[in-house]
């Protein structure tokens, strides 16, 4: 097994970058957290000796979007130029450059998901869409149309049959991932979706939005389950803690919150980011282990907490 | 994003530190035990700035804290403003304090230092060395180090940290050991990570909490006193852009995905979505300028919008430099606007297409008063006398006189400019003499001011029918006409209006203004209540009670409206928001409603204002037949979510007393001298009424963008009616007021026009014709042709009057433009029946058969076999409280005896009569 760094082995550590973090995301072995926002993405270590934390020089004016394969070995960046162009970029995990890129958005690229297969790279286009594309090949499979405003995050079901998508003007849309085709829209928040995640088993779907609520969702039959209201200002971002079976959302206040996935009722208030009344958290996630969580802001804080020894 | 601008440190950096990870043991500078020397320094701040001073030397025997920066950097920043802010606060305790920097040259270390002085707000004295990086030869300070921090007392090192890689986390090991010399508390590393720069030490002064985003930042950029204000210096800028407008973003909807309030009433939303959403797509901190919120109104991005700014623009320089300072929602010092002023306030000029230029001041709460002109926003309350273009450019086209308003950061300010109309001087004078009321003296300062040349007195016919039918509703018959008329007495009007004013007419037909005002009907209240209510007010105002008694009593009231008719009122709606909206509307004149969702774009109303005031009716609940209380009930703001305090639009805060019912402290507050809108609005209205143009127009929207033509008139009118000058007795008396105003000479006047007086429609130069209202009409109608009107279920004398419950169904009203009070009354009222009413009268069989009826009063005279002659004067006399002219007069016995006598040619007679607008109108 291997061991923290002395750093995190003091149980919470915390960080400043020199702009907004967009988007943070641990890798699968849980060694590596990546930072995404500005102009670059940062490797930082968790585990191992210290180490000078490793950024990886992108194509990309200003990145809003990371995710890992499930194996590790790849990480996809995403975003582009506000209102100009979008781009996302697929790196080797000790690559020096992108290995493969894909240019043609003219706006920003919000959200991306691999595939549990890393066959499918989908990227959340700002300009209303979702793109499907082949990471073996390159090709572009689908053009996901039916959103009728930015779409924010994207998220494959565990088993990869089901594609969810989030969009600014409220609603959700499930995708065949065999056709493309949309098996159906869940419309009941009242703000922008910012996360989607599905549970391990893919049964149950959790959205979490501006509106301050999190909702979850039978993506069999479309039917909303629960609502559960209260977190703070408005949720920016969601993740699944499979163990214990909770989920960790971070709020427009300041505040994370970690709820009951069964339920969507807060169990806690797990932290409040230094200067709350002007800092969203506008990014969490939780290690795969289930060890640790972490979360950043738009002030460029960004913060590790384990949560089992 | 450069690597020296990353730190990662841990919370418990005391740890850290004390585990020497990374430290090696080195020595610097003196050590404990050791004397201090004494040295100078170039000081860059305080009362020695930019001398050479010993400071070392002036402490004396104090608690020192001498911190030697070997370079400066980011990390060395996180060492000195934690130990400055403590050694500020710790200075009454005697701790005395030097930074030094140790620059290879005093030039650049001067420039560096005031940087550094700049940056961090250091309250503590800084120097540069003047011996280069070495320092001061006694202290033996090691080049190779980042810092020497050297505590001591009595001139005697107590202690000496010397820092190879000086960091954030090292602060507290400094403070800590002067705190044993000196007390205070030892900040932590998590708080100093927290709070950031501005953190303030425990126990310090800190700065008054002024609102959610008052907190200081303390992410990724330090904001320093450069970095321009968001809500002072950068959202105006945007709102005169046009960004904010209803067209752009500032449109409910906002605009591809971007919205922002309209004119920027809401701060905190606009910036967190300029900032914030999307993960604050909008704004670049590593490339300020690729930010999207300057390049799409630079149109360096495709923008539907268009350009807005240049990049050369003083709007772009500030919107970067508030991106580059890290986009802080307030500044280090944030200020808030207090006043605006335009200059010139009023100017008169002799020529159409005279130009001129407005210059907006704005004040702020630090003390400045600054040129805002090219970040106003501006219009014209009437461009056919002056138009005003967006960069405050005015152009007077025609004669007259308008108000130009600015309107910056939510405020107002007007200014009156015009073209005199030309009259002689002395003409004015002349005609406005012999005046001795205070309506007529401020009207007449006006037209003298204006040039406008007032029309002589109405004949006593006109102002017979003019003064019937404005207190009673009703023309005066054809004998009191004759009476009044040949009454010789010089003051006939005057007595003329005290009695009209106790006539039973008065009471019913000011009723129904009232009812008007207060928007009730038989069906909103019931057609009980309305019966209750209805005969309430009519008693009231029969009584000459205060109308702000009654108002007083229609706010508190409590019950089974049936039987208790002032708690009729509040019946009309059940929302309290409504409740609050149909008070404001009604009793003070004032549109509040925009504010429920947003701060007033052309109001004061704030949207906390709007949620105050509605608070007071939070536990008033509407019943089957009246109005009870219940014991909860709150009202929370929309955009904070927190219980609301009733309170009024003056932003003060009602004092309530326990269960007291909250109604209560609103209603004294309404009739209070607090209160400037209630007399003002009821005041203005009853001008309006009986003049034919408020002094502000329209009357259910007082406000600061829509200032009166008339200020001081107004200011004089409120105050009468509070039971000012001149009616100290009757305070609030509706009576009183009508009184004063339709005894003026401005009143009096004819509504003959001259060449020099056609164009004033608002300085009441001369009487308006003003249509008959609904009521009147009808009645006129009925009383002329001696038929009355038919109302379902009431005798068949009732008059139109006498028929409170707008709701009930009348074809006649309802086409002479009865207003049915399901809204406000002020747009149907002015207008009248208009178009339908006209076709009524010159086709319709309503009229065509009340004068042709058997029964009617041509009917009788034709059976009394009266003369031609004597027909046509009653049927004059009936109609226009006067006789024929010569003229009229032959024309008709020619028609008759053209005809023999024919009846048709008598209904002719009547219809035109109806007809003429001397009928149709109050003139």
């Amino acid at each position: 097994m291997k061991a923290p760094s002395l750093l995190l082995a003091l149980g919470l550590v915390q960080g400043l970058l020199a702009g907004p973090i967009a988007q943070v995301r641990f890798s699968p072995d849980g060694d590596v957290l990546a930072l995404a926002g500005g102009e670059t993405v940062r490797l930082t270590r968790l585990m191992g000796p210290p180490r000078h934390d490793e950024v990886l020089a992108t194509g990309i004016k200003q990145i809003f979007a990371v995710d890992w394969g499930a194996d590790g070995d790849w990480l996809a960046i995403g975003g582009g130029a506000p209102a100009q162009s979008g781009r996302v970029e697929l790196w080797k995990r000790n690559g020096t450059q992108a290995e493969r890129s894909w240019t043609g958005f003219k706006d920003l690229v919000y959200g991306l998901g691999l595939d549990p297969q890393g066959r499918w790279l989908a990227a959340a286009a700002a300009e209303g869409f979702v793109s499907v594309f082949d990471t073996e090949t390159g090709a572009e499979l689908a053009k996901l149309e039916g959103h009728t405003a930015p779409v924010l995050c994207v998220e494959f079901s565990p088993d990869g049959s089901i594609l969810a998508s989030g969009g600014a003007y409220r609603s959700i849309r499930l995708w065949d991932t065999e056709s493309w085709n949309e098996l159906r829209t869940l419309v009941n928040h009242n703000h922008a979706v910012h996360a989607v995640v599905f549970s391990p088993d893919g049964q149950t779907l959790y959205s979490a939005s501006f509106d301050a609520t999190v909702r979850i969702w039978d993506p069999a039959i479309g039917r909303m389950k629960r609502i559960n209201r209260g977190f703070g200002r408005g949720l920016l971002g969601m993740a699944y803690q499979a163990e214990g079976h909770r989920l960790l959302a971070g709020s427009a206040d300041g505040r994370v919150f970690l709820a009951e996935a069964d339920t969507g009722e807060i169990v806690e208030e797990i932290a409040s980011m230094p200067s709350r009344k002007t800092a969203w958290v506008q990014t969490v996630d939780v290690s795969a282990d289930s060890d640790w969580f972490a979360w950043a802001d738009s002030e460029g804080r960004y913060q590790l907490k384990r949560v089992r020894r | 994003m450069s690597a020296a601008r990353t730190t990662l440190f841990l919370f418990l950096g005391g740890l850290v530190a004390g585990a020497g990870m990374a430290q090696e043991i080195v020595f610097s500078g003196p050590q404990p035990g050791e004397a201090l020397p004494d040295f100078e320094a170039l000081a860059v701040n305080g009362p020695h700035s930019g001398r050479v001073h010993d400071f070392v030397n002036e402490y004396g025997d104090a608690p020192i804290l001498l911190v030697f920066a070997h370079y400066i950097d980011r990390n060395v920043y996180g060492v000195l403003w934690p130990c400055d802010r403590y050694a500020a606060e710790r200075s009454v305790a005697g701790l005395r304090t030097l930074f030094v920097y140790l620059a290879p040259d005093q030039v650049s270390g001067e420039r560096r230092m005031h940087q550094v002085k700049k940056s961090l707000t250091l309250e503590v004295p800084a120097a540069v060395s003047i011996d280069g990086v070495e320092g001061p030869g006694a202290y033996g300070l090691n080049r190779q180090v980042g810092i020497t921090a050297i505590i001591a007392k009595n001139k005697r090192v107590v202690a000496n940290i010397t820092l190879v890689q000086p960091g954030l986390v090292d602060a507290p090991r400094i403070i800590a050991e002067v705190a044993k010399l000196v007390g205070g508390h030892v900040p932590t590393g998590k708080e100093l990570a927290d709070h950031g720069p501005r953190y303030r030490m425990k126990n310090a002064v800190r700065t008054p909490y002024e609102g959610p985003f008052s907190e200081s930042r303390s992410g990724f950029i330090q904001v320093s006193e450069d970095v321009p204000d968001f809500v002072t210096q950068v959202q105006p800028k945007m709102v005169k852009a046009g960004c904010f407008s209803g067209g752009c973003h500032g449109a409910a909807a906002g605009k591809g995905g971007f919205n922002l309030s309209l004119l920027g009433y809401d701060p905190e939303l606009d910036y967190e979505s300029i900032v914030r959403q999307f993960w604050g797509r909008r704004v670049n901190f590593v490339s300020p300028r690729e930010s999207l919120v300057l390049q799409k109104p630079t149109f360096q991005v495709v923008h539907e919008g268009g350009m807005r700014f240049s990049p050369d623009s003083e709007t772009y320089r500030d919107l970067l430099a508030w991106i580059e300072g890290g986009a802080p929602f307030r500044s280090v010092n944030p200020r808030h606007i207090t006043s605006l002023d335009v200059v010139p306030a009023s100017r008169t000029v002799e020529r159409p297409g005279t130009e001129g230029q407005l210059q907006v001041l704005a004040s702020f709460s630090d003390g400045k008063r600054e040129d805002v002109t090219p970040y106003a926003l501006y219009m014209s309350n009437d461009d056919a006398v002056a138009s005003i273009d967006q960069d405050g450019k005015f152009t007077v086209n025609s004669v007259g006189e308008t108000s130009l308003s600015a309107r910056y950061m939510g405020l107002f300010a007007n200014a009156r400019v015009g073209i005199p109309f030309g009259g002689d001087e002395d003409a004015i004078t002349r005609r406005l003499e012999g005046q001795s009321s205070f309506i007529d003296e401020l009207v007449g300062r006006n037209l003298l001011r204006l040039g406008i040349e007032p029309s002589g007195l109405c004949t006593d016919a006109e102002f017979a029918r003019r003064a019937y039918l404005d207190i009673t509703g009703t023309l005066p018959n054809a004998a009191e006409a004759r009476a009044f008329l040949a009454d010789d007495r010089s003051d006939k009007r005057g007595r003329l209006v005290e009695e009209l004013l106790t006539r039973p007419q008065f009471a019913q037909y000011w009723s129904l203004w009232l009812l008007d005002v207060l928007r009730v009907n038989g069906r909103t209240i019931g057609v009980e209540n309305l019966a209750v209510f209805a005969d309430w007010i009519r008693m009231g105002l029969e009584g000459d009670r205060s109308l702000g008694t009654m108002v007083r009593e229609i706010l508190t009231a409590v019950g089974d409206g049936t039987e208790v008719a002032a708690a009729n009122f509040l019946r009309r709606e059940t929302d309290p928001k409504l409740q609050m909206e149909l008070t404001t509307e009604a009793l003070m004149g004032s549109r509040s409603r925009c504010a429920q969702c947003h701060n007033h774009p052309f109001d004061s109303w704030t949207q906390t204002q709007y949620h105050q005031m509605a608070a007071f009716f939070v536990r008033v609940t509407k019943t089957e037949k009246g109005i009870v209380l219940t014991d909860h009930g709150e009202i929370e703001h929309p955009k904070t979510g927190e219980i609301v305090t009733p309170g009024f639009p003056d932003g003060k805060l009602a004092e309530l007393d326990g269960d007291e019912d909250r109604r209560t402290a609103l209603a004294s507050w309404m009739a209070s001298p607090e209160n400037r809108y209630f007399a003002r609005s009821i005041a203005n209205r009853i001008w309006e009424r009986l003049m034919g143009r408020g002094v502000v127009e329209p009357v259910d929207f007082l406000s600061a963008s829509n200032p009166p033509t008339n200020p001081e008139l107004l200011d004089a009118l409120e105050s009468f009616f509070k039971g000012g000058e001149g009616n100290e007795d009757r305070p609030y008396s509706v009576k009183s007021l009508i009184a004063e105003i339709v005894r003026s000479r401005a009143y009096q006047r004819s509504a003959a026009v001259s060449a020099n007086n056609q164009r004033d429609d608002r300085f009441y130069s001369r009487a308006l014709a003003r249509p008959l209202d609904a009521y009147a009409f009808v009645d006129a109608v009925s009383q002329v042709t001696g038929m009355p009107e038919a109302f379902t279920d009431l005798p068949p004398t009732t008059r139109a009057i006498e028929v409170p419950d707008a709701s009930m169904e009348s074809y006649l009203l309802d086409v002479c433009g009865r207003c049915r009070r399901e809204g406000s009354c002020d747009e149907a009222n002015s207008a009248s029946g208009g178009v339908r009413q006209a076709l009524h009268l010159i086709n319709g069989p309503a009229i065509n058969s009340k004068i042709s009826a058997p029964g009617s009063r041509l009917d009788r005279l034709l059976a009394d076999k009266a003369s031609p002659s004597t027909i046509a004067e009653e049927f004059y006399y009936a109609a226009l409280s006067r006789p024929p002219t010569d003229e009229e007069r032959e024309f008709w016995l020619s028609e008759v005896n053209r005809s023999e006598g024919s009846r048709s040619v008598y209904e002719d007679l009547v219809w035109a009569l109806l007809n003429t607008r001397q009928f149709v109108f109050n003139r």
